[in-house]
């Protein structure tokens, strides 16, 4: 039997990811672990936390780049580049495992020699890509910068300096220097655009790269009866709710002046009055709440997965206005709980969304027709549904066989 | 507008009565903030968490306590000789409050010492009694003991059950703190805890109240069964048993008498297709070993609309407790629609009418449980929580509670 460790900084938000594969991987037999940085209360089983003093080394390293990159243009989002990190390469749960899959391990749980010391261990080695990060200097998203896939990342339109050999250049470096070292390293992009980018990025366009999507299990989200939802929720049943993730205002990849703008195009019909605007993982937030023409309700931090599916069944649309988005879980959360989606056609969104079927692909950074897909999806009762190559089942089995390859190659090579 | 300021150990699944009760006040124009010494990983508005320091004093005494009693007699379950704790009487939360609630302070928060500094505020103090704990000499349940009734000494809970032990010292502290300070309010959520409280605190009988938990009604509430069940993947028609998670250790929840009331359900074939459907546990093998039905475990449950989901998917909801004050999964079970059987106990029987909207089984007699069960499937006996538990009801109480204390503390002033 396969044995599989993921490392996952924490189990929270972006972890879900490797928590849902591993979940889903021990259903079918898969021996799996998670090595993880950040504690959890669930009680989730197979997990392995690294001690404190793993997790001062976090902190410090956090600080440390927080003091070193204090100068990056924030509109351009994050910018990592790990100094410190753990040696998980001498866990127990690492020495046993036989394939060894970095989820997100960045904010000082890995810096490069942690990724050295994985790989050391000669066995396959897969990467996950959350966002750019891999495939650039340092960068989460390039946005419309191509320097990485063209002459290698250098003078980064993140850094006011504009030096020519700066952070990003040496980080750079340091990445290809440690992708060449080493053939046991495998990459997955959870979506098409960034399966793209990976294949001509410098770093990465002559290593093996997969595209299999994120997994979600559909016995858990999945559609049920619309009223009871509303019901269980204390929402009218003749109100429409309109819903979507909690967003920090000010953040570059979240789209929120957008979806502001459509929502008040919305408000100007004069027939959209009993409209309620749901927003998951927030509490109240004024800033927001004062800035949206409808009624508003916060639903606070919900921790379990069947509350977040009962809110989605209980939404008539739900809208992801990312500008950036590797792939989009919440969009597969809703389309799966039978809720149609209206997103910018970016990123990941365009691989689950079909347009003005399952729900609305707006054209980009176009607020108004960001408002025309909200319309439309009310309008025709469009009913949101997962497209048939995301299903859970078929990309279970795209990993089981990924498992495999890799397994093979790494033989082979040591032949 | 009046403020209230609660103070509690932790906001999480036990807390969570301080967390409602602050929800209810809010939306009835009082104002209030918790003080709580363990952060919640998603922090909750109007709560102050203590800082590292402070968790860290917390952690030293439990230490020692568990050192001192570290020979006791675990049958009697939880023992608590406070020695360290926080002084938080100098918090803002605090002096801005006119009335000061103390519910579960134990594990290091505060100790009696930091009780007396909050009471030289000359502000009422309302210690709500979650167990017999202020009321003892340290258990936190006595069981069949009422030495706490005239005294505590030859505590059986402890190693060497001298006359004059700890049990007597700190009865002793405690009954002087009480006397010393007229400010000092009692509230006990079941008639039991209240009668008892009256016995231990003779003297200062006047200063005891009533007042169940608050719950509301319109998060637990009955919803479509059928959908419930479809939320849960369980198949129509079959009869779901469900209880909450059951440490087998400890005695006083009586997992030995459900489990044998199980076999006895089991033995006599009554009821088709059972499931068990348990709360607050994980997938544990060995206790789905033990039990004679199929089982689901539903993990940890965080959030109220999912732990809603589940009684409503529930047939009939067992509570084998032996003591116990005014146990919430009562109240939220019959709120959802769904009977209660449980043994004629504590505050479990203040929420039961027997054949009405659950079944009250003979004390410690498994046989009896397994009766209520039969009795509550076979003639879908509806759950409903008693009128005198509303919501409205309880609030009135604490608001004529305030009123009253407020007007014994300018008495006493006066004087």
């Amino acid at each position: 039997m396969v044995k599989v460790c993921h490392i996952q900084f924490s189990m929270e938000s972006g972890g879900r990811g490797a928590l849902r594969l591993q979940k889903a991987l021990r259903k079918s037999n898969v021996d799996s672990n998670i090595v993880s940085l950040r504690k959890n209360d669930q009680g989730l089983f197979n997990v392995t936390y690294l001690n404190n003093f793993s997790r001062l080394i976090s902190r410090l390293d956090n600080r440390l780049q927080g003091v070193l990159t204090k100068n990056v243009i924030t509109n351009l989002g994050f910018f990592s580049f790990p100094i410190l990190g753990s040696n998980v390469a001498k866990l127990e749960e690492i020495k046993n495992a036989d394939v060894i899959y970095i989820h997100w391990a960045l904010n000082g749980l890995l810096n490069f020699k942690s990724f050295k010391e994985i790989a050391a261990l000669k066995k396959p080695v897969i990467i996950f890509l959350h966002d750019m990060w891999a495939i650039t200097g340092g960068c989460h998203h390039s946005f419309t910068c191509e320097k990485y896939m063209k002459e290698g990342c250098n003078n980064c339109p993140m850094f006011p300096s504009q030096r020519k050999h700066d952070l990003s250049y040496r980080e750079f470096r340091k990445k290809s220097q440690l992708y060449n070292n080493h053939d046991n390293l495998y990459f997955v992009s959870p979506s098409k655009w960034l399966y793209d980018c990976a294949k001509k990025s410098l770093l990465t366009k002559d290593k093996p790269i997969f595209y299999i999507p994120n997994i979600l299990d559909q016995t858990l989200f999945k559609p049920f009866d619309k009223l009871v939802a509303k019901q269980i929720l204390s929402i009218d049943k003749d109100e429409i709710v309109i819903s979507f993730g909690a967003i920090s205002v000010g953040s570059p990849y979240k789209g929120w002046p957008y979806l502001q703008k459509a929502l008040e195009l919305l408000f100007r019909e004069n027939d959209r009055k009993n409209v309620l605007v749901l927003i998951f993982g927030s509490n109240y937030n004024k800033a927001i709440a004062e800035s949206i023409p409808f009624k508003t309700r916060f639903m606070g931090y919900l921790k379990d997965e069947y509350s977040a599916a009962l809110i989605y069944n209980a939404v008539d649309v739900f809208i992801a206005p990312s500008l950036a988005e590797a792939f989009g879980y919440v969009v597969m959360e809703a389309l799966c709980c039978g809720t149609p989606v209206v997103g910018f056609d970016v990123g990941g969104i365009p691989d689950m969304i079909r347009h003005k079927e399952n729900g609305y692909l707006a054209k980009y950074k176009d607020a108004e027709d960001l408002y025309n897909g909200i319309k439309f999806c009310l309008q025709n009762n469009i009913k949101g549904y997962l497209p048939e190559d995301l299903n859970a089942d078929l990309t279970l089995k795209k990993h089981l066989q990924l498992f495999d390859n890799v397994l093979a190659n790494t033989k082979n090579s040591t032949k | 507008m009046l403020k209230v300021v609660q103070l509690q150990y932790s906001t999480f699944s036990g807390g969570s009565s301080a967390i409602r009760l602050q929800k209810a006040f809010i939306n009835n124009g009082i104002d209030s903030n918790i003080v709580s010494l363990i952060t919640d990983e998603y922090k909750l508005e109007n709560i102050l968490y203590l800082s590292l320091r402070q968790r860290l004093v917390a952690k030293l005494n439990c230490k020692i306590e568990s050192a001192l009693l570290k020979n006791g007699n675990k049958d009697f379950g939880l023992f608590s000789i406070p020695v360290f704790g926080n002084d938080v009487s100098t918090l803002k939360e605090i002096r801005d409050a006119d009335i000061i609630y103390i519910h579960w302070f134990q594990n290091g928060f505060l100790n009696l010492t930091n009780i007396r500094k909050l009471a030289k505020l000359n502000k009422p103090i309302i210690m709500v009694l979650h167990d017999m704990w202020a009321i003892t000499g340290g258990c936190h349940y006595s069981f069949f003991c009422d030495h706490y009734k005239v005294g505590c000494n030859n505590c059986q809970a402890l190693a060497n059950n001298k006359k004059n032990g700890l049990a007597a010292a700190f009865f002793e502290k405690k009954h002087k703190l009480y006397s010393r300070f007229d400010n000092i309010f009692f509230i006990s959520p079941s008639k039991w805890l209240y009668n008892c409280a009256k016995d231990s605190l003779k003297e200062m009988n006047n200063r005891v109240f009533y007042i169940p938990n608050y719950i509301d009604i319109a998060l637990f509430k009955p919803i479509d069964k059928k959908t419930a069940k479809y939320i849960l993947n369980i198949k129509e028609g079959t009869t779901v048993i469900s209880f909450g998670a059951i440490s087998i250790d400890d005695k006083r929840k009586g997992w030995s008498y459900l489990k044998k009331a199980l076999e006895i359900l089991k033995a006599g074939n009554d009821l088709d297709d059972v499931l068990i459907l348990i709360f607050g546990s994980n997938y544990d093998a060995n206790l789905e070993k033990t039990l004679p039905f199929k089982a689901k475990f539903m993990g940890y449950l965080s959030d109220e609309y999912s732990i809603s989901v589940v009684y409503n998917a529930s047939d009939v909801f067992i509570v084998p407790s032996l003591a116990d004050n005014q146990p919430t999964t009562v109240q939220e079970s019959l709120c959802c629609g769904t009977p209660v059987v449980g043994f004629d106990v504590g505050g479990v029987s203040d929420m039961i009418r027997h054949k009405e909207n659950g079944y009250l089984a003979r004390y410690k007699d498994a046989e009896d449980i397994s009766e209520g069960i039969k009795y509550c499937i076979n003639n879908k006996v509806k759950g409903e929580v008693l009128s005198s538990f509303y919501p409205e009801a309880i609030i009135k109480k604490h608001k004529d509670l305030f009123a009253q204390v407020r007007s014994f503390n300018q008495q006493n002033q006066a004087r």
